[in-house]
């Protein structure tokens, strides 16, 4: 642990522009968070102020029915994050038991396993998504598995392929020589040593999981009102893009921004991950 | 003996920069001489920096290399590697022919490429060169052979396209860094023999890197023992053979008899490090003859 | 293996599965919540019409011979109907797919060229700082949602300059003027090219980057190549083979690869089609298009593998050793 962290300040001290996606993220998070303590009103109207320009007032300015947009985009955030984390984890959990299952016990489970992979990998996401998102009643948690419950091929298939390799080291045929159960030998032995690459795909897909959450609200098939995530804010900002540009503007350098630094901090941990396996 | 050396380099040094803060000595400060017309070995561990120094010589180090010298002439003439200076008449050929040519570009393509760099010829003519080249080398069906891809060959008729390219630029110096060490153990006496065949056809002069006592044994006049980046013992083949100084170089020796042909060296043991590893102001040299010196610690005066 | 076993080989991988996933998605269509029969049926006919029109339609079949018919009636490219319009979907596809494929074909070739370019350029300058530049924009457009892109190219070319027209692939009146068509297409066009372009730069960045590693490059620098002679005769060579793979997976994006920036831009392509379609439940339209997509994916790979095996002569000739 302490290594690690070592590690990681050497690696900031070589390339210190990671900390740009950091400082972002922990703004952010803590924002999110802080959010409800906020004095503005997500919801309060300001009629004196229609899609108004952000001024002192109103940081972002106002919606068409005069809501802070600052406040709102913030409250947005939340939702995005939020379904980016919990799609991760919908995706990494289903995903690395999916993939550690095909990968220790191979054989007809593996060969079945592996052939759902290769026709869910053959729909393109954006359609397959879309199609279970109109049989089921859009929403928070609908989307939340529809993203996380789509996109776990990829890590299945890394987890697959590191636990076939990790299968045939000396500790784990011992363990499996001396009769401990698969379970424990899939816990104690493999897990652990499949964790990095673990650890390294779910970064990138939240990044991921943000981007396709977005791409849905802003087709109407994902957030609803009026809960709003930075998708839908952008939906809505479509329709008075020549009156109030600034609408569409500030959700969108938040979803770049926030993409752009998981996409970073997933490198890094890379980074880390790989020097220290290296020495 | 002495000879005009074909290669003189002094106080040779590179460093490769690891980051913007660290950086790792792997040549430290060696002089070279290579006499013109012998085949000189060159021995020591994997790691001991003997194909950089050879690298260092081609002009070809990594990028985040840095190299410098006191002095290095070719034929007595002073080298510099300036961008617009003539390239000097050394090949080079390399320890993996599996990965030495570029697979998607036919035999053919290759050679004609190194023929025509240096040469104005037309395509027609640089072919029949190239053809010359290849029988040469003792490869069969030379013509076929120009329009085979490099995986359609086995490793050793690789290596002697190798030699063939290396050939080409008519160079006065060959090195060969373990040519052969890829290789199986019959197809590399037939490499070894068809280098020496060339260097005395060709009046060549040979750089033989090899992990393998015997070869130098068989093939080479004089012989440098690197170790840790730095060349501790040089001789004629004799010399090395029977009046070895360096500890590092003894041991070597102990491991030959009960290494087989062709294995690396790569599991000795030495028992050098006597404490402290001394500093270059520590070490000097001792003329044991006209060719023979040896590393030694300096000798503390009162 | 020669090459021509190797393709049978892989063809016939392919079948069952495209034999599978057109299953699940007639199964999809048959636990619809209502099917062509409800739309065209109202509540006061009599259950003999409603059965007579099931007979007609054959839906009074058993589920296998349904889907049997159903599957050849697709093998000679019908689709059904639609539950909404009855409009054929064949015939609509027919018309909206070439439209999809003008706009997509353009901005991909586009963003290939681009990327190859900017690629081995890229990977030719490892570490300095056009090398940085252009991983940085790439990381950017990585980032960016297309449609929050397409929406800013609005703004700013359609509403503040004024240049170009909004929606739309032709001005109403002026279907055959070449001219209109070019006005219509450049914004999507732009916006397409940009949404691709970072992903394919990327890739001839790291396999430049990993030819530049091989030991060849040392060999032929040895030899006294120049860097340029070096790119120009090995290097690029070796990264322009892989990137035709990717055209093979690319083949899927012909026809979906622009679905929001199509319904954005009010492009008559598919994108709109399917989600208007999507809006409305019209599961015929829904599954056409899921199938179709999924085949195109595999036959995507299919064709990227060999491709690959023809340009490659390591493949290629791999019967001859
Ligand atoms: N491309 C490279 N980048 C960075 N360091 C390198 C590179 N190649 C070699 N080194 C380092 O340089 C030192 C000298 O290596 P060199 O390849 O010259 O050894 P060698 O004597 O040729 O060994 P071998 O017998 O294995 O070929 C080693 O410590 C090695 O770790
Ligand atoms: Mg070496």
């Amino acid at each position: 642990m302490k290594k690690t962290r070592k590690k990681a300040s050497r690696i900031l001290k070589k390339t210190p522009h990671y900390w740009l996606p950091i400082l972002f993220l922990t703004f952010l998070i803590v924002l999110s968070i802080l959010a409800p303590l906020i004095p503005i009103d997500p919801n309060k109207t300001d009629v004196s102020h229609l899609s108004s320009a952000p001024s002192l007032q109103h940081f972002f300015g106002t919606d068409e029915v005069g809501r802070d947009y600052f406040i709102r985009v913030i409250y947005g955030g939340r939702v995005s994050l939020l379904v980016g984390v919990m799609a991760m984890a919908t995706s990494t959990i289903i995903g690395t038991f999916l993939g550690l299952v095909s990968g220790y016990f191979g054989g007809k489970i593996d060969n079945l396993l592996m052939r759902l992979v290769d026709i869910l990998s053959s729909i393109p996401w954006m359609i397959l998504i879309i199609v279970v998102s109109v049989f089921l009643k859009p929403g928070l948690t609908t989307i939340i598995l529809v993203i996380g419950g789509f996109s776990w091929m990829n890590i299945a298939r890394l987890i697959r392929a590191e636990t076939m390799s990790v299968k045939e080291r000396d500790y784990v045929t011992y363990a499996t020589f001396i009769g401990e159960k698969h379970r424990k030998i899939i816990v104690r032995h493999i897990l652990p040593a499949v964790f990095s690459t673990l650890i390294v795909a779910a970064t990138g897909s939240i990044s991921s999981a943000i981007m396709t959450e977005s791409s849905l609200s802003f087709l109407g098939v994902g957030i609803q009102q009026p809960m709003a995530s930075w998708g839908s804010l952008l939906q809505n900002a479509q329709n008075s893009l020549q009156r109030a540009p600034y609408m569409a503007l500030i959700p969108g350098i938040f979803i770049i921004l926030t993409v752009y630094s998981f996409n970073s901090i997933g490198n890094f941990i890379r980074e880390l991950i790989v020097t220290e396996e290296s020495l | 003996m002495t000879k005009q050396p074909i290669l003189e380099l002094k106080e040779l040094n590179v460093a490769l920069l690891e980051d913007k803060i660290q950086q790792t000595e792997i040549i430290k400060n060696i002089d070279i001489k290579i006499p013109k017309g012998e085949i000189v070995g060159i021995v020591g561990e994997s790691g001991s920096g003997k194909s950089m120094t050879m690298r260092a010589i081609m002009d070809i180090l990594p990028e985040n290399a840095q190299r410098n010298f006191s002095t290095f002439t070719f034929e007595g003439e002073p080298v510099s590697f300036a961008k617009a200076s003539k390239r000097l008449p050394i090949s080079m050929i390399f320890q993996d022919p599996m990965t030495s040519l570029n697979p998607l570009r036919k035999i053919g393509y290759h050679l004609i490429e190194v023929i025509r760099r240096q040469q104005k010829l037309s395509k027609k003519a640089a072919k029949k060169l190239a053809i010359q080249e290849l029988e040469k080398v003792g490869l069969t069906n030379p013509e076929k052979r120009m329009t085979q891809y490099p995986h359609e060959l086995s490793g050793g008729m690789r290596q002697r396209v190798m030699i063939a390219m290396a050939l080409l630029v008519k160079p006065k110096l060959l090195i060969a860094d373990e040519p052969t060490t890829a290789l199986d153990v019959t197809i590399q006496a037939q490499i070894l023999t068809l280098i020496q065949k060339l260097q005395k056809e060709e009046d060549l002069t040979v750089v033989l890197v090899t992990h393998d006592f015997g070869i130098v044994a068989g093939m080479c006049q004089s012989v440098k023992v690197m170790y840790q980046g730095e060349i501790v013992e040089e001789g004629t083949t004799d010399e090395i053979f029977y009046q070895s100084q360096h500890p590092y170089t003894k041991e070597l020796l102990k491991a030959v008899p009960t290494v087989e042909k062709g294995q690396r060296l790569y599991a000795i043991q030495h028992q050098l490090e006597t404490g402290e590893p001394l500093t270059a102001a520590q070490k000097e040299f001792r003329q044991l003859s006209e060719t023979h010196r040896v590393q030694v610690a300096k000798e503390r005066r009162a | 293996m020669t090459t021509s076993k190797y393709i049978g080989k892989r063809i016939l991988q392919v079948i069952p599965l495209l034999l599978i996933i057109s299953f699940i998605v007639f199964f999809m269509i048959h636990l619809a919540p209502y099917d062509v029969i409800d739309s065209i049926t109202t509540p006061n006919m009599s259950k003999e019409t409603v059965a007579l029109m099931k007979a007609k339609y054959g839906l009074d079949q058993p589920f296998i011979i349904q889907y049997g018919k159903w599957l050849l009636n697709i093998l000679h490219g019908d689709f059904g109907y639609s539950v909404v319009s009855q409009h054929s979907i064949s015939n609509e596809l027919a018309t909206r797919i070439p439209n999809t494929i003008k706009l997509i074909l353009p901005s991909y070739f586009t963003a290939l060229v681009l990327a190859i370019v900017l690629g081995l350029f890229a990977g030719a300058n490892k570490g300095k700082r056009i090398d940085r530049w252009i991983d940085g924009i790439c990381s950017i457009g990585i980032s960016m949602p297309t449609f929050w892109f397409a929406m800013l190219v609005i703004y700013i070319l359609g509403y503040y300059l004024n240049i170009f027209p909004i929606i739309g692939m032709h001005t109403i009146g002026s279907e055959n003027s070449f001219r209109d068509f070019l006005r219509h297409f450049f914004m999507p066009y732009f916006v397409l090219t940009v949404a691709f372009f970072p992903d394919l730069t990327r890739y001839v960045r790291s396999s430049t980057l990993s030819q530049l590693s091989e030991d060849y490059v040392l060999v032929q620098k040895s030899f006294g190549a120049s860097k340029r002679e070096i790119f120009t005769h090995h290097i690029s060579r070796n990264v322009l083979l892989p990137i035709i793979t990717q055209i093979g997976l690319a083949l899927p994006m012909l026809v979906t690869g622009a679905i929001i920036t199509e319904s954005i831009f009010g492009w008559p392509g598919i994108g709109p089609f399917f989600l208007s379609a999507t809006k409305s439940l019209d599961y015929p339209i829904i599954m056409a298009i899921l199938l179709l997509s999924a085949t195109l994916v595999i036959l995507g790979n299919l064709l990227s593998d060999v491709l690959y095996a023809i340009v490659d002569p390591r493949i290629r000739k791999e019967g001859s050793r």
